[in-house]
């Protein structure tokens, strides 16, 4: 899977629309993950969480290619939970929906994958950018000490960073996590 | 015993050696190093453009040593960094940049299957094996340093501060080859203030961890960084003659395995991980190859000619050059095709099929420049390229990561901080496509006439093939 063709459909996969870059990486980030694809996109450790400097190329390749639109709604500064609230969206043009299409009808399995993913975070209360940045976080964390952790520590590894989140929102993220079966996954040692 | 020593350098004034480090300098594998030049053949555009991997190597060494002084590193950090700084291009074969291309095309993956880390380049394998196996570095390093610096290399090391200061957007090795290519270039495109900057970072703490940030005071020092970074990359790395020695290069090497069946090329880039490929790749620099297969006894192969075309500078030329657009191909399934040639393809049999594709298009193209020109041309001499220009926003970070700017009340991300950066357009990236071909021309007006004559018929093959998205 290449960080293009991934943007295109996970775009696609989301109804040909995502407001903001940081849900736009997140949700690439967890399909991907799903996909057993997140090394091959090349995320790394960031501030703000797993990023993958290839999504954002892949992102800025297709508007040049006339395949997605981007409009950016600036509010200015930083918000209360320390993420940015400028905010770009991303829309699928009419060539996009066709590109989309063409990869679909090419690769049945990927795309097969890429909506089983996607379907797997909505069921999961498809969370908003920043819950949704704080599970990744949390995530890559916790894959990284190998150990289970729980929502206290979420809330004080969040504080670490800055961030002002609510304990709704690291039990949100929380259960998301656990609903990916994504817990599961690092007590069974992968 | 070594001392310390002073090497004077045109960049930096005097770098202090180490005498820990000296023995290192002094080995067959480092001094290699002063046969492969830093930009291959830019000197067929640049003619000062001579310097070496050996040059920039203490370079790196230098401002690393520097960078570790402003940052308050421990002294086994710094001696670290310093290590893995003088050793980083110790893997760079002959002519640089353009072994690292065919390396990845002769890879023996499947020998290799379960050593390639995702986004792990052949060429950064081949520096690892040097460093973990050169007798000589052996004698000088710490089995355990040496396995350090791989991991620091490979970006594999715990320590995200150090990684930074070797490979990230703010590295040690981007802060000396912009200086020393814009020097040995002659250009002034790639020139920063290397003291402001440094006085500009600072440590970051992000929870546990510790990672190079720039502070508030900075933003400046770095816009003007990343300018330089944008201007000589598209002045000078972009430059379009520099691009086509590259690809020149690189096709005489190919063609050289693939036509010519030259088995002692094939070996030389035919990477198994065994002993064996280091000891052969490092016997051999830049006046190596060029002086063996420009020999009488290669003459009608293929990889003398273009090799010889090179020494002679009598280059390819290009005959086409458009972007990617909508407003240039109308049809989405040609922009996309014509995308997805640009080498993205992860998989090895997409991969193959763009290569095919490749082929096939250039075959195609070489036709029609034949039946314009009535002149006959080799397509195996006709080179489709395809490369995207990032935005100057998309410059101001790595592939890796954005660079942060320290808080309070927490870091944010530079593009956001810095007033010049936010008001610029991320739309600004472009893919653009080229054709090089070997066909003459003097004069400017000359020149123009043939691009107008060829535009039509060059664009007709590429909307014919690709119409179908490339499908044969």
């Amino acid at each position: 899977m290449n960080a293009r063709d991934l943007v295109l459909l996970v775009v696609d996969a989301f109804g040909g629309e995502i407001q903001g870059k940081t849900w736009l990486q997140k949700r690439c980030y967890f399909v991907a993950l799903l996909c057993s694809w997140h090394d091959q996109i090349g995320f790394e450790a960031h501030y703000y969480g797993p990023y993958s400097g290839e999504i954002d190329n892949a992102a800025g390749q297709l508007r040049a290619l006339g395949f997605l639109e981007e409009s950016r709604a600036a509010f200015g500064g930083i918000g209360e939970g320390g993420f940015g609230v400028s905010r770009y969206d991303y829309r699928l043009t009419p060539d996009g929906h066709n590109i989309a299409s063409v990869r679909k009808e090419r690769g049945p399995d990927t795309w097969e994958a890429i909506e089983g993913a996607v379907r797997r975070i909505q069921e999961a209360g498809d969370p908003n950018y920043v819950e949704l940045s704080i599970a990744a976080k949390a995530y890559y964390l916790l894959e990284q000490k190998g150990g289970p952790a729980s929502a206290d520590d979420l809330s004080q590894l969040a504080q670490g960073f800055g961030w002002q989140i609510t304990g709704q929102q690291v039990e949100r993220a929380w259960q998301f996590l656990k609903q990916l079966d994504l817990i599961q996954i690092i007590r069974g040692g992968n | 015993m070594s001392v310390d020593r002073q090497i004077r350098c045109p960049v930096h004034g005097f770098i202090h050696l180490h005498a820990e480090h000296a023995d290192i300098v002094a080995s067959r594998a480092f001094q290699r190093l002063r046969g492969i030049r830093q930009l291959a053949f830019a000197n067929l555009v640049y003619p000062g453009a001579l310097h070496t991997r050996f040059d920039h190597s203490l370079g790196v060494y230098h401002v690393a040593q520097l960078l570790g002084k402003q940052l308050k590193l421990s002294s086994s950090e710094l001696g670290l960094v310093q290590l893995a700084a003088l050793v980083h291009d110790l893997g760079h074969g002959p002519f640089s940049h353009v072994s690292e291309n065919v390396l990845e095309r002769y890879a023996d993956r499947e020998k290799l299957a379960g050593r390639i880390k995702s986004k792990e380049k052949i060429h950064e394998l081949v520096t690892a094996d040097i460093v973990l196996a050169d007798d000589e570095l052996a004698q000088c390093t710490t089995p355990k340093d040496r396995e350090r610096v791989v991991s620091l290399l490979t970006a594999a090391y715990g320590e995200p501060l150090l990684r930074d200061l070797v490979s990230g957007p703010l590295d040690a090795d981007k802060q000396d080859y912009l200086l020393r290519d814009s020097m040995f270039c002659g250009v002034q495109y790639g020139v920063f203030d290397l003291h402001q900057l440094h006085r500009s970072l600072c440590v970051g703490e992000q929870g546990e961890e510790k990672s190079l940030m720039i502070k508030a005071t900075g933003v400046h020092a770095l816009e003007q960084f990343i300018l330089a970074k944008y201007y000589l990359t598209t002045q000078v790395y972009g430059h379009r003659v520099r691009l086509i020695t590259d690809h020149m290069l690189t096709r005489a090497v190919v063609l050289g395995i693939e036509v010519d069946g030259i088995d002692e090329l094939r070996a030389l880039y035919a990477y198994d991980g065994e002993p064996s490929f280091a000891e052969r790749y490092a016997e051999w620099d830049d006046a190596r190859l060029l002086l063996t297969y420009t020999d009488q006894k290669f003459e009608g192969k293929y990889c003398h000619k273009l090799l010889t075309r090179l020494v002679r500078r009598r280059l390819l030329k290009q005959v086409f050059a458009r972007p990617v657009t909508k407003e240039v191909f109308l049809d989405e399934h040609v922009r996309d095709a014509l995308a997805r040639l640009t080498g993205s393809e992860d998989k090895p049999d997409e991969r193959e099929q763009q290569e095919k594709l490749r082929a096939r298009l250039e075959d195609a193209l070489a036709e029609a420049i034949s039946e314009t020109l009535e002149a006959e041309v080799d397509p195996r001499l006709v080179v489709l390229n395809l490369y995207t220009v990032k935005s100057v926003r998309a410059q101001s970070r790595e592939d890796e990561k954005a660079v942060l700017v320290d808080g309070p009340p927490q870091p944010v991300p530079f593009e956001e901080r810095s007033t010049l950066f936010r008001s610029i357009d991320q739309r600004m990236d472009e893919t653009v496509v080229e054709v090089y071909a070997p066909v003459a021309y003097e004069t400017e007006a000359e020149k123009r006439t043939l691009l107008n004559l060829l535009h039509d018929p060059m664009m007709a093959v590429l909307q014919d093939h690709l119409s179908q998205g490339g499908e044969a």
